[in-house]
């Protein structure tokens, strides 16, 4: 594990949407992809996440609803909605755009006029 | 139904422990899997769940924490639901609406209809009855003595003596002055009115001042307060009219104020305010002419004022000599109750006639909705089988309901509004504060509420019905549900429906047959082909009554010799006007003993030959001549049925008598008797009544009869000429045939006829559309029964009497209760109707046989096809 980064607000619900992007997965798996994906740095601990998830099932982001795992275990699996799809796509062009911006900033060498 | 609201909304939430539940198996998995995941590399077991574990940290406080947010995920998503829910349901309404155009249209229009009506019915009654009136406090304002004009020795009385006013000021109707110096001379209808008059109301003019306190003294009453109306009209909205000089009747006037735009007290259609003018030396000074009001002060009510007036009134019959009964009726009263009381009974009548004509519609839409949800019971079964519960199927029920109600609750306001329109061009002028009803926030919310409550009452039958469906019964037996009850609910629907449309029906029979037994009476004139104009020459051209005189005997004269006029005469006021001016009878030699007071009897001043022109038969004696002049012996003539009142026993012709003012309070010689005329009120018997000439009168202002050849319309220019070639300056005013001012003085009665007519037309003809639906479905559902009866030979002409049958039942049924309802309902029409009682066994028959007709006609269709049914084709249609 790396330092941990702190979290910027609405981050997280991106984060987790963006985990949701290549099908349904169960909490273990997006939590295992955060981990894998950001070695660590973001710190997110799993009941937040679980939270996360709580609050964009209940806003219509996502839906969840209980499967087999390939080890038939019994899971909560989560889905992106069309609804969810759309806003994953707004936040994550908001983002970039912000990102870019900012590091444009951030790293210009000197003052110009 | 306790249980179904919950389960109807699913507001429902889950249990806690279950949500807590749900959470630990999530968790629980989540560690597994970690666990499995720390394994697969290579960790041994305990140290993989540590791991796993400290992920999450302890389970109990991880569930407390996950609680929260879950918990708000469910109420969200309840909420979502609910909403889906109804939105789906919206959109099936709507589906379903347009996939049956008939019936929604039907319904739709139905609807609309009720509460267009209403609408438009309830905007009149809340403008005028129910909002305040448009004044400063206007519940301190009362109307003093209601019942009785009083004159301005009596006002000035009050005002000193009625303690239990703050002030009392009084209003003068009628005086008509003509206008000249701005534009084309006018005719102006002008009130005058105390100096108080505007503060008392608390409303001021728009522009310029009201009355100064002493502007009702000689010298200094030349001044004028103009209509909002008359400012646009005559001087285009110019602000610069204030102090402007016009000449008015006696002569220059000063402009000092206009009113605001819609003001109205007392009388609409006021043109001008001029002071009332206090000189106690002229004959109006103990004229009866003003009404009178008052702003009560903070600590008195109106049965302490009216204590108060009852001490004052006899000190005022002592002080001016008035007669013993002078203070019977000495009451104050609500302003706004002595304004508008007079318009009560007949809006009740009319909104009252509305009520029923929306119970009519709802019930109508009802049972269309009852034939059509009757004619799904198959796919309620299915919808049932199929697992919808019984609540959303009763909801789904519920929102058709109000789908359509807000489409047709819609669809009867913009009707409303048209149909206001309408209304204030049909309602009599003289209903008080009708200018001010408008179509506002009170009338749309009461519509609204209609609408809703009409949308949940039309929904909850075919609802009750269709929830208790049962879906095997009527899956198995392969027809439609023939549901007993249902068809009883149906019929009894009808049944209503018919029984409110007899009401109404009734109602406005009784009013038709007022206004035939009107029309027919006979009222002592002849009205037809009778042209009447008003003529009041300008300030200061008549001086004298021998000028009088003169001047409209020569204006006589010369309509006179217009082609196609017959005969031209004269009278200050015409019969049926609304006024007429009374003075106290007496008799010379004959203390009256009739009654305690002078009789107080009409007297007309008529100028040529008003007698010939009216069709006023002589009886006895002579009609004026032109040698009954000033100087020469005051002369007078009365009606038969004075004649006979007075004098039993002898011929008055020779008599002497005074009438106040009409004699100039000298004795007059009777010198004829004429025909009893209706000139008070058409549904009143002949007043008794005087006529004096007017040449010994010298009133300065007539109206005009003129009996023509032709259509009285037709000379209208003509006698424009013949008065210019006379007189430039003198206003033509009031311009109108005599059977439009003899209509005009019924038209509170014609109107409430005329609307009363047109929601009984709609009621019957809803009530038919109710019949032919019910029988008409009755047919399609036996169509099976109906087609065995055929098969087993039963003839074509039986089934079909068999289905008129059924409509004639329901229908007289319908009449029965009808006439039992109308019975009670038509006495509040007592006041309304002429020369019939409310019980008219004649308007009530005639009804019934007319509902029991449309029965027949609207169930011919339904027979005609039932009679047509080919049995091979019902038994082998399932």
């Amino acid at each position: 594990m790396g330092t941990e980064l702190p979290l910027l607000k609405g981050t997280v619900d991106m984060l987790v949407l963006k985990a949701l992007s290549w099908g349904p997965v169960h909490g273990f798996g997006i939590s295992r992809w955060l981990d894998s994906r950001s070695t660590g740095s973001l710190g997110i601990d799993d009941s937040s996440m679980y939270q996360v998830l709580h609050r964009l099932e209940g806003r219509g982001f996502v839906t969840a609803g209980w499967r087999l795992t390939e080890n038939k275990r019994r899971a909560r699996f989560y889905a992106l909605t069309p609804k969810g799809r759309a806003h994953l796509k707004a936040e994550m062009e908001t983002w970039l755009r912000y990102s870019r911006v900012v590091t444009t900033v951030m790293t210009s060498r000197a003052r110009t006029a | 139904m306790k249980r179904l609201l919950p389960r109807l909304i699913q507001l429902r939430p889950p249990r806690r422990a279950t949500l807590e539940a749900e959470l630990r198996d999530e968790l629980d998995t989540h560690l597994a899997m970690w666990t499995d995941h720390y394994m697969a590399r290579g960790i041994p077991r305990d140290e993989a769940e540590r791991q796993a574990r400290a992920r999450i940290g302890s389970m109990d406080v991880a569930i407390h924490e996950l609680y929260d947010s879950a918990k708000e995920r469910e109420d969200r998503m309840q909420r979502r639901d609910w909403w889906t829910t109804i939105h789906q349901d919206v959109l099936l309404a709507i589906r379903q609406a347009l996939r049956a155009p008939a019936f929604t249209i039907a319904a739709l229009i139905t609807f609309a209809l009720g509460i267009g009506a209403n609408t438009a019915m309830y905007s009149v009654v809340r403008g005028v009855l129910l909002r305040p009136l448009p004044f400063r406090d206007p519940a301190r304002l009362a109307a003093i003595w209601p019942t009785r004009m009083i004159s301005i020795a009596e006002l000035l009385y009050m005002q000193q003596h009625a303690t239990n006013f703050q002030s009392v000021a009084a209003f003068s109707p009628g005086w008509g002055v003509a206008m000249t110096g701005a534009g084309e001379p006018t005719q102006l209808d002008a009130a005058r009115v105390s100096t108080n008059f505007f503060d008392v109301l608390g409303v001021r003019p728009a522009l310029g001042r009201g009355f100064a306190p002493d502007e009702s003294e000689s010298g200094k009453w030349n001044v004028a307060v103009l209509s909002h109306e008359l400012w646009i009209r005559q001087f285009a909205g110019d602000s610069g009219v204030i102090g402007r000089i016009v000449g008015m009747d006696t002569g220059p006037f000063r402009i000092i104020g206009v009113m605001p735009a819609g003001f109205e007290a007392f009388q609409s259609g006021v043109d001008a305010w001029l002071p009332l003018q206090v000189n106690p030396s002229s004959p109006f000074f103990t004229g009866a002419i003003a009404r009178a009001f008052g702003r009560l002060t903070a600590r008195s009510s109106l049965s302490g004022a009216t204590a108060q007036l009852a001490t004052v009134a006899p000190r005022m019959r002592e002080a001016f000599n008035y007669t013993e009964d002078y203070a019977q009726g000495a009451t104050v009263v609500d302003l706004h109750e002595s304004i508008v009381g007079g318009a009560r009974q007949s809006l009740l009548v009319l909104i009252g006639a509305v009520a029923l004509l929306v119970v009519i519609s709802v019930t109508n839409v009802g049972t269309l909705m009852l034939v059509h949800t009757g004619g799904r019971g198959r796919e309620f079964a299915i919808r049932r089988a199929l697992g919808a519960s019984r609540p959303r199927v009763i909801g789904q029920l519920l929102t058709q309901g109000l789908v359509l109600a807000v489409a047709g609750g819609l669809l009867g306001l913009a009707t409303g509004a048209l149909a206001l329109r309408v209304l204030k061009g049909i309602l009599p002028a003289t209903l008080p504060m009708l200018a001010r009803v408008t179509l506002d926030s009170g009338v749309v919310a009461l519509s609204a509420l209609v609408t809703i409550g009409a949308g949940i009452g039309f929904a909850v039958a075919p609802a009750l019905f269709a929830s208790r469906v049962d879906p095997e019964g009527v899956l198995r037996a392969g027809a439609s549900p023939t549901n007993r009850g249902h068809a009883r609910m149906r019929r009894a629907m009808v049944v209503l429906e018919i029984a409110l449309a007899v009401v109404l029906v009734i109602s406005a029979g009784l009013m038709a047959e007022s206004l035939w037994r009107l029309n027919r009476l006979d009222l002592g004139f002849d009205a037809h082909r009778v042209l009447t104009l008003r003529l009041q020459p300008s300030g200061g051209r008549i001086k004298s009554t021998d000028e009088a005189a003169a001047y409209f005997s020569e204006l006589v004269a010369r309509i006179a010799a217009i082609p196609n006029v017959e005969k031209v005469g004269a009278a200050q006021h015409l019969p049926l006007s609304g006024f007429n001016w009374l003075g106290d009878l007496e008799i010379e030699g004959h203390p009256l003993a009739i009654t305690t007071a002078h009789p107080r009897i009409v007297w007309r001043s008529v100028v040529g030959d008003y007698f010939g022109t009216m069709h006023i038969p002589l009886v006895r004696g002579r009609l004026f001549t032109s040698s009954d002049r000033q100087g020469s012996e005051p002369v007078i003539i009365i009606d038969n049925a004075m004649a006979k009142r007075y004098w039993p026993d002898r011929d008055p012709i020779g008599e002497r008598i005074k009438v106040g003012l009409g004699t100039q309070k000298s004795w007059a010689t009777v010198v004829g008797i004429v025909g009893d005329v209706r000139s008070g009120s058409t549904d009143q018997p002949p007043p008794d009544e005087v006529y004096c000439p007017n040449e010994q009168q010298g009133l300065v202002f007539m109206h005009f009869v003129i009996r023509t050849r032709t259509d009285p319309l037709s000379v209208v220019s003509q006698v424009r000429t013949a008065v210019r070639s006379f007189d430039q300056t003198v206003p033509i005013a009031e311009v109108q045939d005599l059977d439009a001012l003899v209509l005009g003085s019924s038209a509170t009665r014609r109107t409430i006829a005329l609307l009363l007519e047109t929601f009984a037309a709609l009621a019957l003809i809803l009530g038919t559309v109710g019949i032919y639906g019910v029988i008409s479905h009755g047919v399609s559902q036996r169509t099976r029964e109906i087609g065995i009866r055929a098969a087993l030979g039963g003839a074509d002409r039986l089934i079909a009497a068999m289905v008129i049958g059924e409509g004639v039942r329901l229908a007289s049924l319908g009449c029965a209760v009808g006439i039992a309802a109308a019975f009670v309902v038509a006495r509040s029409l007592r006041t309304l109707v002429f020369g019939v009682s409310t019980a008219d066994p004649l308007v009530y028959a005639a009804v019934a046989t007319t509902i029991v007709i449309i029965a027949v006609i609207a169930s011919f269709l339904p027979a005609r096809r039932a009679a047509g049914i080919d049995p091979l084709a019902a038994l082998k249609s399932d």
